[in-house]
């Protein structure tokens, strides 16, 4: 799988793999692709593992969160992971770490 | 080439480059022009200058030329700026320049050394560090970050090219420092994760050059929009850069506010809209269109080039010629106009059609040399110009006046002899102008006029002739103390009543002058007598017309060339008569017309004079031949010349008359005609004065 896909509580948490790039992003979106239909979820990215960022990789994550619409929730774990921290930087990026009450 | 040969050769270089130093400062210090339009001719007059007085071993005038020119040469860097003082002081190096060649020149002209000590001081004072007013304004610009901003929207097939953006921000951060990043996308619902839809807008600060930093891009460029937009400094330093000769394109891309790939893409499109037959667009508005720069700069070096397009640097416009060479040239086209109206003349003797056809392809090419050939001898009246130009700015600095000198039409061309000759009498009437016409500041005040007062010059053609006009805003002439001056000189009785522009003609008379003190610059009465007998040695007239506190006009009216005319043959008896073509109007039978007891006729409703030449020269004519009325008009004169026989069109070769003709009123030349025969060239505008004076004398017997 190339994404492991676990719940926390009321939670649903989708850890990325070690690579998200240009050469797995369509397997990737099509494995979250059920989630964000889903209305009432609360998605926790986790990049904790991310060894490899694209701009593909970068562009996946940020359709998934425009696509995730209220009542339904996404947030990012993690984000201080060095590949996707120096990526964020360059891109100008900000990720919402938080779930609003 | 002689060593005297050489140094005549040196004198008349330096004069002549000295004359575009100063017009070309003047020109900067009453805004005409930029001091980048202009420095560089200036710097290379008193480069030359100085290397040709090096070779001939005038050291006093190397070494001063040597400091103008470190002066100059600050400027030309923008380590100086040409403000008025300095403008001042090239002046007055110009003019000590110009007398020290004049020294060269004649031996008796001495030269003021403790001026030019102190003027080489005050260049000193220049050619000495001075950071607080050095600004070197390139250095400014490399100093300081540029930021630059780059606008990419990336092509769908960028990843699957094998590209990613991040890679080339990775890249660019090498180049210098990126800010304020956005990243903007915009999903379709059919979302596709291997296509890019990734916008980003980024400010860099970086001193790289635009080709630089688009070459970041250069694996992207096919599939996505670069835009990059330059700093303001970057396309400021259009504003720094001379005037040039450089199309638009290569000009952006100089100063690099347009890359080559940028000029080639606006090219390119430039030419598919021609070939869609759609309305060209102008490069600069596709390069403003595709983003690649900004409007202002267009405009900025636009204007670079409007620059060049009208202020060359005067120094390129001319091919020196020997005049000997030029003289030679042009009386062998007049011998060839002579020989060739003998041919006609013959030609018409004999029936030969397919002959004369050839003969006339031969004559239309005649004229073209004729014209080509004396064109050579026309110069601008503007060599004139600006040297009233000087004048009117110290006289007026001298007298403490304000005076605006508007010059127009200075493009115009005269024989250079009449430029040469007509110099002095300009010089008179432009400061007989500033010094009596325009009145003081204070009186303009009072007056209600501005207290700057204007000074117009004039030149331009009209049928056949050159018209200059000197006018200025000023108190105009005083038609009552012309009067009584007149009286009193003993120049008309105190009885004699006359018009007023028979009053204003007696400034021209010898030793007249109402100025009521005499200052350096003019009032000596001599001088317009000089004017006129100089304008009419040019075979020109002058007139005056002035109104009062509205300002004096003069009115000189030149013929375009003293060597060969296009005339109009008529013969009385066996006399033979040229008219200036161009001054003819029309031809008519005179017998058929009724004759009065005084010498005028009702041409269609028309009042018109006319001279029986046959009485006014007193020639011997066959008293039954028919007569015929020749309608000449000068200015806006008009008369008629009775004459015998009209025999048509020829071109005259002007041959003076000899000194002991000089005399002789009407007649202002002789030329060989075809035939051998000599024809006499008519003053018509001496003939017309003399047949409107004659009639008007006729109706007013008590004037």
């Amino acid at each position: 799988m190339p994404v492991q896909l676990s719940h926390k509580a009321d939670f649903l948490v989708a850890e990325l793999p070690a690579e998200l790039t240009i050469f797995n992003v369509r397997e990737v979106h099509q494995a979250l692709t059920p989630f964000w239909q889903s209305d009432s979820l609360k998605l926790i990215l986790d990049v904790a593992n991310l060894e490899e960022l694209d701009s593909a990789g970068v562009q996946l994550l940020l359709w998934l969160l425009s696509k995730i619409a209220a009542p339904a929730q996404c947030i990012v774990s993690g984000s201080d992971n060095e590949v996707f921290s120096r990526v964020s930087t360059l891109y100008g990026l900000h990720w919402p770490q938080h779930f609003e009450q | 080439m002689d060593l005297t040969q050489a140094r005549l050769l040196f004198i008349e270089e330096a004069n002549s480059l000295l004359a575009v130093m100063e017009s070309c400062l003047l020109e900067i210090e009453s805004g005409d022009a930029e001091v980048a339009e202009h420095i560089d001719a200036i710097f290379r007059a008193a480069h030359t200058i100085k290397g040709s007085a090096g070779m001939f071993g005038f050291d006093p005038v190397v070494v001063f030329t040597h400091n103008v020119e470190s002066v100059l040469d600050k400027v030309r860097s923008n380590e100086l700026e040409m403000d008025a003082a300095l403008i001042n002081l090239m002046l007055d190096c110009q003019d000590h320049m110009a007398a020290m060649i004049r020294q060269l020149e004649d031996e008796t002209v001495s030269i003021d050394l403790q001026q030019g000590a102190a003027l080489i001081e005050q260049l000193h004072q220049y050619i000495q560090p001075q950071t607080e007013k050095a600004e070197p304004v390139k250095a400014m610009i490399h100093n300081s970050p540029a930021y630059w901003q780059l606008d990419i929207q990336y092509g769908d097939d960028v990843f699957r090219d094998g590209m990613d953006p991040l890679s080339q921000l990775n890249f660019l951060q090498t180049l210098g420092s990126i800010e304020n990043v956005t990243a903007l996308w915009a999903f379709p619902d059919n979302f596709d994760p291997e296509s890019c839809y990734l916008h980003l807008k980024l400010d860099f600060a970086s001193e790289a050059s635009k080709q630089q930093i688009e070459d970041v891009f250069e694996f992207v460029q096919d599939s996505s929009t670069v835009v990059i937009t330059a700093p303001q400094q970057i396309e400021q330093s259009l504003q720094n850069i001379p005037p040039s000769d450089e199309k638009l394109g290569t000009l952006l891309v100089s100063v690099g506010a347009v890359t080559e790939r940028e000029l080639q893409s606006a090219l390119q499109v430039q030419q598919q809209l021609q070939q869609q037959s759609q309305k060209v667009q102008a490069l600069g508005e596709v390069l403003v269109g595709q983003g690649a720069v900004s409007a202002d700069a267009v405009a900025m070096a636009l204007d670079k080039q409007k620059a060049t397009e009208h202020k060359r640097p005067p120094d390129f416009q001319f091919l020196k010629v020997e005049a000997r060479k030029l003289d030679e040239l042009i009386n062998l086209v007049g011998e060839l106009v002579t020989a060739g109206a003998s041919i006609d003349s013959l030609l018409q003797q004999i029936e030969h059609e397919p002959l004369q056809e050839a003969f006339g392809v031969l004559t239309g090419l005649l004229e073209q040399i004729r014209d080509g050939a004396l064109g050579l001898r026309m110069v601008q009246v503007g060599e004139s110009f600006s040297r009233l130009r000087r004048i009117v700015r110290d006289v007026s600095k001298e007298l403490g006046k304000e005076i605006e000198l508007v010059v127009s039409g200075a493009d115009t061309e005269l024989d250079k002899t009449m430029v040469e000759k007509l110099s002095d009498p300009l010089m008179h009437i432009v400061r007989n102008a500033v010094d009596h016409g325009i009145e003081s500041k204070e009186m303009r005040l009072y007056k209600g006029k501005p207290a700057q007062g204007q000074l117009k010059l004039s030149a331009c053609h009209e049928s056949g002739s050159v018209v200059i006009e000197i006018s200025d805003d000023g108190a105009g002439l005083n038609i009552e103390r012309i009067r009584q001056k007149a009286i009193e000189k003993g120049i008309i009785s105190a009885d004699r009543e006359l018009g007023k522009e028979e009053i204003f003609k007696l400034i021209f008379a010898p030793g007249f002058s109402t100025a009521s003190a005499v200052t350096n610059l003019s009032g000596r009465g001599v001088g317009m007598d000089v004017v006129k007998r100089n304008i009419e040695e040019l075979r020109g007239q002058i007139q005056i017309d002035s109104i009062p506190d509205k300002g004096t006009t003069f009115k000189i009216r030149l013929p375009l060339t003293l060597a060969i005319i296009d005339g109009f043959l008529v013969r009385i008896g066996d006399t033979h008569l040229v008219l200036p073509l161009n001054m003819v109007q029309e031809c008519i039978e005179f017998a058929d017309l009724h004759e009065n007891e005084r010498n005028y006729l009702d041409l269609r409703g028309e009042v018109l004079p006319f001279i029986k030449l046959k009485q006014l020269f007193n020639l011997k004519s066959d008293a039954k031949a028919k007569e015929n009325i020749v309608v000449v008009q000068y200015g806006n004169h008009k008369a008629g010349l009775v004459v015998d026989q009209l025999q048509g069109e020829l071109q005259a070769v002007i041959k003076p008359l000899s000194s002991m003709f000089k005399s002789l009123k009407g007649i202002g030349g002789y030329t060989i005609l075809g035939s051998g025969n000599v024809g006499f060239i008519l003053d018509i505008p001496q003939l017309v004065q003399f047949a409107s004076t004659a009639e008007n004398t006729a109706c007013h017997p008590m004037s």
